[in-house]
């Protein structure tokens, strides 16, 4: 066991309510709340006892406002914006606490050193940490199944190692950390046992001195990782057939079956060693799906982002480079369907698998419903003119 | 229970009508809902000067332009069925002809992968390029002839995108080939079955495509919805014009980048490398500068929309900025100038990039291709409101 601190579960049940004081005292006083809601109306368009008022947030999504300036950005089930959040780096993906669904933290893009907590009924940020010195973050994390503890892939970049940083939920201080058991680990979830990781490993090493910069591309040693949380130890390793299949994103489903997602270093074509999508379950080795002629050359080498439904057998996966989005049934492991959208890569798709959408870099979001058994547009949301969104690579699915 | 749920939404409907009356009290834009000066006119007149863009790109570039290359593609068809009906050097000649005059006909169109073009993967089973590896395309075609598999046209159609288009019969038509490599024997005989088969594809797909783009013949929202691949979901003019601005962009960074630089020896970083001819488009046929040519004549089509259009000229000119639109087209005029004297002295990119001399006269080209790539990047898309996607090149 190498969290340290780890408190036992009433400790962590009483710092939990103790930060869920506001809507706990709100809700137990009707007069309170009305009083709150009624007086103090500033204030109470920001508390969570009046969200009755406010529509819950269903997706939040990283982007950049046409000044520069980094934002997350709230959206409704609809698609419709419902709020701007500013952060002061670029941020990348995101992690939602199981026991308190409005909590969300995010983290700042390869190679950055922040990561924001966000209330996403006060629609604010509530806490930021960093990372510890000669480490950073790459871009995403996990919560434990009981949300005491956050996870996250993090470079040691003078050592050239990958590892996996514990931080207690209740005040983010680092509690503990254990290696990723490769170079270059970037998405992460947890497997549905609660106890284990899958953990992406793109298998290059890199350095903040030289931010963009693959450093050895004949070195690369890419993989999907599985890790015990408990003891550390390196459950499973499985490794593309390509060691230029850099592998950056991944997502479960609820029966533990693994999706990934690759980035090809070296110029990807079709055939053995050209997928760029491929599926764990359990078999010795990654299974590429069956694809149409173009599917593969179409994603460019690149595929930026897989979202998973919890059920079923549906996912969605996004090429930015290819301006492309592919629906693939993983249980037949075939690519269903392949659909132009300018610069896509924000995913997500709902549990059961028939609605989907995707942001793009021009400020685009599109919806997509499964009927009849197509995916077919429902839907295009695009930024006003002249407030334009550039929609960066993540999204997450909140509602 | 019942009764305080009631009153808590009894007081909250009260509290909210208040919020909203409050809201209503804000003092409402002068002169709104009847003057023409706001910024709402001002963004209403947009979207009307964007619509008209819109409507003219298709009726004066993007159905002709289908039109056109369905026709070559029908006429390819007819050529190589000619011929392979009775193969003889001057058949083979007009079938080399057609092949060329088809890929004349995809190259005005080419940049615009978008709408019926991506859908099903058009674009890239027509003209797949720039290539994984420098001979996929003719190890593909080699692997497929010495196979026993089907070559008709709907047998292509399932084979990867190297096979199905002009690339693959280009190496089969100009790998220093002759009609008696097409006759007299099994494997001459497999080969213009094939050359018939991809043709027939690449008719096939040409009319397709030709018949989705005329589904936005109407102009209006539909024309916008066919452009984006949007289904029957309604989509602002603004989209097609996010969309136009970043496809020109990806089309001079193609023609920078791949078409020129490479074949030349220059990195997209402008460092310099080992020149690789073979990297050029179409280096078989020696159709490389052509190309390059007919994309910057398509790139002034669409930027002054014929002449007599509504082109991007007019709708900077719609948002004030006449200065970057003449800037514009001063940069273009000479990188068309350029291509065109290259062109008629007989150079191609190929040739001109094995010594020296050709190789500084193709440096002159692509240095003018940058001036106006960075000047659509930096001033042109920008005046356009067009949001330059950045996901592709800077994903993580």
């Amino acid at each position: 066991m190498r969290i340290r601190n780890d408190r036992d579960a009433a400790t962590r049940r009483a710092v939990a309510s103790r930060l869920r004081f506001p809507r706990q005292a709100l809700g137990s006083s009707g007069r309170r709340w009305l009083l709150a809601c009624g007086l103090g109306l500033p204030l109470a368009a920001g508390l969570p006892g009046c969200a009755p008022s406010r529509q819950r947030a269903a997706y939040v999504v990283a982007a950049r406002e046409a000044d520069g300036a980094h934002v997350l950005v709230l959206h409704d089930a609809a698609y419709a914006e419902l709020a701007r959040i500013r952060v002061d780096a670029r941020a990348h993906g995101f992690a939602q606490d199981p026991g308190r669904p409005d909590r969300v933290v995010v983290f700042a893009r390869r190679p950055g050193t922040r990561a924001w907590v966000v209330d996403l009924a006060e629609r604010r940020l509530v806490a930021a940490f960093s990372s510890a010195g000669g480490r950073h973050f790459y871009g995403h994390g996990a919560f434990t199944a009981d949300g005491s503890h956050l996870l996250t892939t993090e470079n040691d970049y003078e050592a050239g190692r990958g590892v996996i940083v514990a931080r207690s939920t209740d005040d983010w201080r680092i509690v503990g950390e254990f290696p990723a058991h490769g170079v270059g680990p970037h998405e992460l979830r947890l497997m549905p046992d609660g106890r284990s990781l899958a953990v992406a490993i793109g298998g290059i090493r890199t350095h903040p001195a030289r931010p963009r910069e693959n450093l050895d591309i004949d070195a690369m040693r890419p993989a999907l990782n599985y890790v015990e949380i408990a003891s550390g130890r390196l459950l499973g390793r499985y490794e593309p057939p390509d060691h230029r299949q850099g592998i950056r994103h991944l997502d479960v489903a609820a029966d533990g079956t693994v999706l990934v997602a690759i980035q090809h270093e070296g110029q990807a074509g079709d055939g053995p060693g050209g997928g760029l999508l491929a599926r764990h379950r359990g078999e010795d080795a990654l299974a590429f799906p069956e694809a149409a002629p173009g599917d593969w050359v179409a994603l460019q080498g690149y595929v930026g982002s897989v979202r998973v439904a919890a059920a079923g057998r549906h996912a969605i996966a996004s090429s930015p480079r290819g301006n492309a989005l592919v629906f693939w049934d993983w249980k037949a492991n075939r690519l269903e369907e392949s659909l132009p959208m300018l610069d896509a890569c924000a995913v997500a798709i709902d549990a059961r698998g028939t609605l989907a959408v995707a942001t793009g870099g021009a400020g685009e979001v599109r919806g997509f419903v499964r009927e009849d058994g197509r995916w077919r547009l429902a839907r295009v949301a695009a930024a006003d003119v002249g407030k334009a969104l550039a929609f960066d690579n993540h999204m997450e699915a909140v509602g | 229970m019942k009764r305080s749920t009631t009153s808590r939404m009894l007081a909250c409907a009260l509290v909210a009508g208040l919020l909203l009356a409050a809201c209503d009290r804000s003092p409402a834009p002068a002169g709104a809902g009847t003057d023409r000066s706001g910024p709402r006119a001002a963004a209403d007149r947009i979207a009307e000067a964007e619509q008209r863009f819109v409507d003219d790109l298709y009726a004066r570039y993007i159905l002709p332009a289908s039109e056109a290359f369905a026709a070559r593609g029908e006429a390819l068809h007819a050529a190589a069925q000619a011929f392979c009906g009775a193969p003889d050097g001057e058949g083979f000649a007009a079938l080399q002809r057609a092949w060329r005059e088809a890929v004349m006909a995809w190259q005005p169109i080419r940049w615009l992968q978008t709408g019926p073009a991506s859908e099903q993967h058009r674009a890239l089973r027509v003209d797949a390029w720039p290539q994984a590896r420098l001979e996929l395309v003719a190890t593909r075609v080699g692997q497929l002839l010495a196979s026993g598999q089907p070559v008709d046209a709907a047998a292509i159609a399932n084979q990867p995108v190297q096979l199905q288009g002009l690339p693959a019969l280009e190496t089969l038509l100009f790998e220093g080939r002759s009609a008696i490599d097409f006759a007299g024997s099994p494997a001459g005989a497999r080969r213009c079955a094939l050359v018939v088969g991809i043709a027939g594809n690449v008719a096939d797909i040409a009319r397709s495509q030709r018949a989705l783009w005329r589904q936005g013949a109407d102009g209006g929202t539909r024309a916008n919805s066919v452009f984006v691949s949007a289904g029957s979901a309604a989509v602002p003019p603004h989209n097609v014009i996010n969309q136009v601005g970043n496809l020109l962009m990806q089309q001079l960074v193609e023609l920078k980048d791949s078409a020129i630089g490479a074949p030349i020896g220059f990195s997209p970083s402008g460092q310099a490398f080992s020149p690789r001819p073979r990297l050029a488009h179409s280096w078989r046929s020696r159709a490389s500068l052509e190309r390059v040519l007919v994309s910057l004549e398509s790139v002034h089509a669409v930027w002054s929309a014929g002449g007599d259009g509504y082109g991007l000229d007019d709708l900077l000119a719609a948002r004030g900025a006449e200065a970057a639109a003449v800037e514009f087209e001063t940069l273009l005029a000479a990188a068309l100038d350029k291509a065109r004297e290259l062109h008629a002295d007989g150079l191609t990119i190929h040739d001109g990039a094995t010594d020296d001399a050709g190789r500084a006269r193709l440096a002159e080209l692509y240095e003018r291709v940058r001036s106006l790539e960075v000047q659509a990047q930096l001033v042109v898309m920008p005046a356009l409101d067009v949001a330059l996607t950045f996901n592709f090149s800077d994903g993580d």
